[in-house]
C-alpha cells in the first residue's frame, strides 16, 4: 500500500481535487443533456426498429406498434398476426381497400378523441396538436404487405401523415 | 549547463482545509441519479404521407400542359430499386433505370433527385412504391436516400416563398415523401 512514513506513523493522502473536477464536468454534461432530452419513446421489448440517419427525435402522437406477433394500437387493441408473420392480416383481406376492419374502427375512435382534444385546446386558446398524424413503431423484419394494411386502415380513418419510428444510427 | 538545483517547496500550512469528501459523495449520488433518469433520445422519426382523396378540383389539363412539373417515382423491390422520372403532362417516363438495393445503387438515385432539385429548388415530392414482400428495414433505407442528403452534397435552399411542412429539416433533399401503393391493396 502506498504510504509515506512520517516519523514512524503511516499517513495516506489521496488528492481528490482532479476527481472532483471530472465529476463537475460530468454533472454539467449530464444536466445539459437532461434538459434537452426528447420525448421518452417507449418501444416494445419484442420490437427491433430499423436504423436510420435521421436527426429528428420522435415527437409525441398516437402510436401503432407492429411486432412480430401482433399489431397494437395505442397500447390498447391488439390484432394478432398469423404464425409466420408473413401472411398476416390475410384473413382481413375481404375488407375494403386492404384495410383491417378492427384497426379501422379503432383508428376512427382515436380520430374522434383527437378531434375532441383539438376543440378543447382551441377553446382554451392553446395551440392545437396535429390530429391527423400517427407514429408507427414496426419491427425491421415486417414485410410491407402488413404495414400497407395498417396504413390503409388509418388512411380511411383520416390519418394521412405518419412518423416512422427509427433507431438513430449516430446514438449507438 | 549550469546546474539548477530544484528546491523542494516548503508546504505552508494555512490552517484552512476544506473537506471535499462529502462533496464527492454528493456528486457521485447526483451522477448516478442523472444517468439513471435521463433520456437519451435514440429513437428518431422519418415523416411520410399517404395519398388521400381531396375535395379540391384537380388542376386543368391546359394548366398542366402549360407548365408541366417533373414527377419522380421510386419502386422498391426485394433486391432492386427502380427510378422513374416523368412529368405531370406526360406519364411516360423520360428517364428510367434500375439499380441494386445497395449503398452505391441508392447513391445513384439520390444523385438524380439532387440534380432535379438543383434545376428546380421548389421540387419537393417523391412517391415511393414498395412491393409487398420488402422488409420495413429496406424501405427505411430507401426513404433515407430520398429524404436525407448524403455527405459531400451541399443542401439546396428552398425558395423564400416555399411553405416548409412541419417536422422536416430545411436541409432535407425533399420534404414530402408519399407512399404510393397504400390503398387498393392487392
Amino acid at each position: 500500500m502506498a504510504g509515506v512514513d512520517v516519523g514512524g506513523k503511516d499517513s495516506f493522502s489521496l488528492n481528490l481535487y482532479p476527481m472532483l473536477d471530472v465529476f463537475s464536468i460530468l454533472i454539467v454534461f449530464l444536466l445539459m443533456n437532461f434538459s434537452v432530452s426528447g420525448e421518452s419513446a417507449e418501444v416494445s421489448a419484442n420490437l427491433e426498429l430499423p436504423q436510420s440517419s435521421v436527426k429528428l427525435s420522435l415527437d409525441s402522437a398516437a402510436t401503432v406498434a407492429i411486432t412480430k406477433s401482433d399489431i397494437v394500437i395505442q397500447g390498447g387493441l391488439s390484432i394478432p398476426l398469423t404464425g409466420d408473420a408473413k401472411d398476416v392480416v390475410e384473413i382481413y383481406k375481404k375488407d375494403g381497400q386492404g384495410a383491417i376492419r378492427k384497426a379501422y374502427d379503432e383508428f376512427k375512435k382515436l380520430r374522434a378523441q383527437n378531434e375532441t382534444l383539438k376543440n378543447r385546446q382551441k377553446n382554451l386558446g392553446l395551440t392545437s396538436a396535429d390530429i391527423s398524424t400517427l407514429v408507427m413503431q414496426a419491427d425491421k423484419s415486417i414485410p410491407y404487405r402488413i404495414i400497407k394494411r395498417v396504413l390503409a386502415s388509418a388512411q380511411q380513418a383520416e390519418f394521412i401523415a405518419w412518423k416512422f419510428a427509427v433507431q438513430k444510427k449516430d446514438v449507438n | 549547463m549550469s546546474g539548477f538545483k530544484l528546491k523542494k517547496r516548503k508546504q505552508v500550512s494555512t490552517g484552512f482545509d476544506i473537506n471535499v469528501t462529502p462533496m464527492l459523495d454528493l456528486f457521485s449520488v447526483l451522477i448516478i441519479f442523472l444517468l439513471a433518469t435521463s433520456v437519451f433520445s435514440a429513437v428518431g422519426e422519418t415523416r411520410i404521407e399517404v395519398p388521400f382523396l381531396s375535395s379540391q378540383p384537380p388542376p386543368k389539363q391546359e394548366e398542366i400542359e402549360k407548365k408541366p412539373e417533373k414527377t419522380v417515382n421510386i419502386t422498391i423491390d426485394e433486391k432492386t430499386v427502380k427510378y422513374q422520372q416523368a412529368t405531370t403532362a406526360n406519364s411516360v417516363p423520360a428517364d428510367e433505370f434500375e439499380v441494386p438495393l445497395t449503398e452505391t445503387g441508392l447513391d445513384k438515385i439520390q444523385e438524380k433527385i439532387y440534380a432535379i432539385r438543383k434545376e428546380n429548388p421548389a421540387f419537393d415530392k417523391v412517391t415511393v412504391f414498395t412491393q409487398a414482400e420488402v422488409d420495413y428495414e429496406k424501405m427505411i433505407l430507401v426513404l433515407d436516400t430520398v429524404r436525407l442528403l448524403r455527405a459531400g452534397r451541399t443542401p439546396i435552399p428552398y425558395p423564400s416563398d416555399y411553405k416548409m411542412p412541419m417536422g422536416v429539416e430545411p436541409t432535407d433533399l425533399v420534404t414530402k415523401v408519399v407512399l404510393g401503393n397504400v390503398i387498393f391493396a392487392d
